[in-house]
């Protein structure tokens, strides 16, 4: 279900968006032109005033998003939304499943895009065994990427 | 005692120290000032008396602080008008109107008629009008961030009555600076037309062209950029002045048109002089107030402030529940305008001639409500919002927080 977000544009300071949340409580973003956002939560006693405030810069505030909009994968940095198609990309850890495997030895319905190494794009099948550092991109739907994430990480 | 050096002041030598001296004694008060979180202003007040009542041994150089606090009072208005895009006004204007004429309404009609009943010109008793109407946006926006008000939901009420002051001032400015140019009622009539048109020219170049506007000043190198805002900024002001629209309009409106990224940029730029030559205004205004007079202003400028602070806070807070804020809120809202500041000063020196007794009459009531209000708003509600992530929780953020973070 999606909230009524309400927008109020702040002269010389930015923009703060809220919503009421189901138990009635208010939450919401200021946004100032400076880019930094401040999470604000509403108290519960007097719902014009901040209980709690915390300032995000803009990399804190992407990674939050992230976190809120899908479920938490170790080592992902960011996501491509084109249309339904996800696009992302994974550093590979040494304590993953699939280091020291090759990128092809995965089963998964994600589409390997290929793997960048030391910074120059290889093709996953020559890219050979995966080491630590090695970035990993793939191209599918939202449940295709964590399913073939969790392959990676802890195997089948 | 007489200034030490008054006789040579055309040795360079002198004048740097002297200067230097000057400049230091307002360092200290800033610092002064930080430490318990209050506006520098007054105590920028009380250096200036002291100077100018030759209990410091020093006298700056009276030509450079003289110009240096014209130039004070174009950057404040430039800083002001920076903060604000032109959409940002025209939609407060829009949805706030009622609430800036209730504020006006409110708070101007005290100092009128004060200035009346002390047998003043009906043109000073507008000026002490103006002294008595405008918050100070400096204080304000500064209260709000260090109590981490930002986010409160009566805080676009306060800011809305903030820029619809701040717009008040660029029709009531010009239309002062007419009548200051005095002449018989038909010329000053046109005078004032003549002004409102040229600012209201101005103000729709500024919304309908501020790209274009922003485009033109926009450079890559860092003193060409410096150098061209303030550049263009005096020479409008001076142009105002001269078209008998105040300088301090002109340098609002040229700040308007300067919008998004490129507006970042000029206040970053500008901020640093804008602190030094606004300090120079304030103890300029201070050097001229006569300290016989603050004496007899007293008396009158803490009952003017008694009143003020009592019909500030109930239009605040007549506008806030006009927009549906609680009643905690109200209190919030009403209590955190009661400061006036800079643009009380700004309206009150130009009267400096007109009027003698206004200069310590409105530098005793600034200093009375700017340090007034902020204690007031502390104490009225107790309830600042617990900082997850900063050092102790629940501490405001250093001095000026987001809003001017990179």
């Amino acid at each position: 279900m999606s909230s009524a977000v309400e927008h109020v544009e702040l002269p010389g300071v930015g923009v703060r968006s809220t919503f009421a949340t189901n138990s009635g409580r208010h939450v919401g973003v200021l946004t100032h032109h400076s880019g930094v956002k401040e999470l604000l939560v509403y108290a519960e006693d007097d719902p014009d005033r901040c209980a709690q405030m915390m300032s995000l810069d803009e990399g804190e505030a992407q990674a939050m998003a992230d976190l809120l909009a899908s479920a938490p994968l170790s080592g992902e940095t960011s996501r491509l939304l084109i249309g339904t198609l996800v696009v992302t990309w994974l550093e590979i850890d040494d304590k993953w499943w699939i280091h020291g495997r090759t990128a092809t030895s995965v089963d998964s319905e994600a589409t390997s895009l290929g793997v960048v190494r030391d910074g120059k794009p290889i093709s996953a099948a020559d890219a050979g065994p995966l080491v630590p550092g090695d970035v990993v991109l793939l191209a599918g739907t939202a449940e295709q990427i964590d399913s073939a994430a969790r392959l990676l990480e802890s195997g089948p | 005692m007489t200034p030490l050096v008054a006789a040579v002041s055309s040795d360079a030598a002198l004048v740097l120290v002297e200067l230097g001296i000057a400049v230091l004694i307002m360092a200290g008060s800033a610092r002064l000032a930080s430490r318990f979180g209050l506006s520098p202003i007054p105590l920028y007040l009380l250096v200036g008396i002291a100077i100018g009542s030759g209990w410091l041994p020093v006298d700056p150089e009276p030509s450079f602080v003289e110009t240096g606090s014209l130039i004070g009072v174009v950057l404040l208005l430039l800083t002001l008008g920076l903060e604000y895009s032109p959409s940002e006004l025209v939609s407060n204007l829009r949805r706030g109107f009622l609430d800036g004429l209730v504020d006006f309404a409110a708070n101007f009609t005290p100092g009128l008629l004060a200035g009346l009943l002390f047998g003043w010109s009906p043109l000073a008793a507008v000026l002490l009008g103006g002294v008595t109407w405008v918050s100070s946006s400096g204080v304000v926006a500064k209260t709000l961030a260090d109590l981490g008000r930002l986010g409160f939901r009566e805080t676009p009420t306060v800011l809305s009555i903030i820029v619809l002051e701040d717009l008040g001032m660029a029709v009531y400015l010009p239309i002062v600076a007419a009548l200051l140019a005095g002449g018989a009622f038909l010329d000053g009539f046109l005078l004032v037309v003549g002004a409102l048109a040229v600012v209201g020219v101005v103000l729709v170049i500024a919304v309908r062209r501020a790209e274009a506007v922003s485009r033109i000043v926009a450079t890559p190198s860092g003193e060409g950029f410096l150098l061209t805002i303030l550049g263009a900024t005096l020479l409008v002001a001076g142009l105002a002045e001269l078209a008998q629209v105040s300088a301090a309009v002109g340098a609002f409106l040229i700040g308007t048109a300067i919008t998004g990224q490129i507006a970042e940029r000029a206040r970053d730029a500008i901020d640093p002089l804008r602190d030094l030559f606004a300090a120079i205004f304030f103890l300029f205004f201070g050097i001229q107030i006569d300290i016989s007079s603050v004496g007899e202003a007293a008396g009158a400028a803490t009952l003017l402030a008694l009143v003020t602070i009592v019909t500030k806070y109930w239009s605040a807070r007549w506008s806030a529940a006009r927009a549906g804020i609680g009643k905690r809120g109200r209190v919030r809202a009403a209590t955190v305008l009661i400061a006036r500041g800079e643009f009380s000063i700004v309206i009150a020196s130009l009267g400096a001639t007109l009027e003698p007794r206004l200069s310590a009459l409105a530098g005793t009531y600034v200093l009375i409500t700017v340090l007034a209000g902020p204690l007031i708003t502390r104490l009225a509600v107790r309830d600042a919002p617990v900082r997850i992530g900063t050092e102790r929780d629940g501490d405001p953020l250093p001095a000026e927080p987001a809003t001017r973070a990179a």
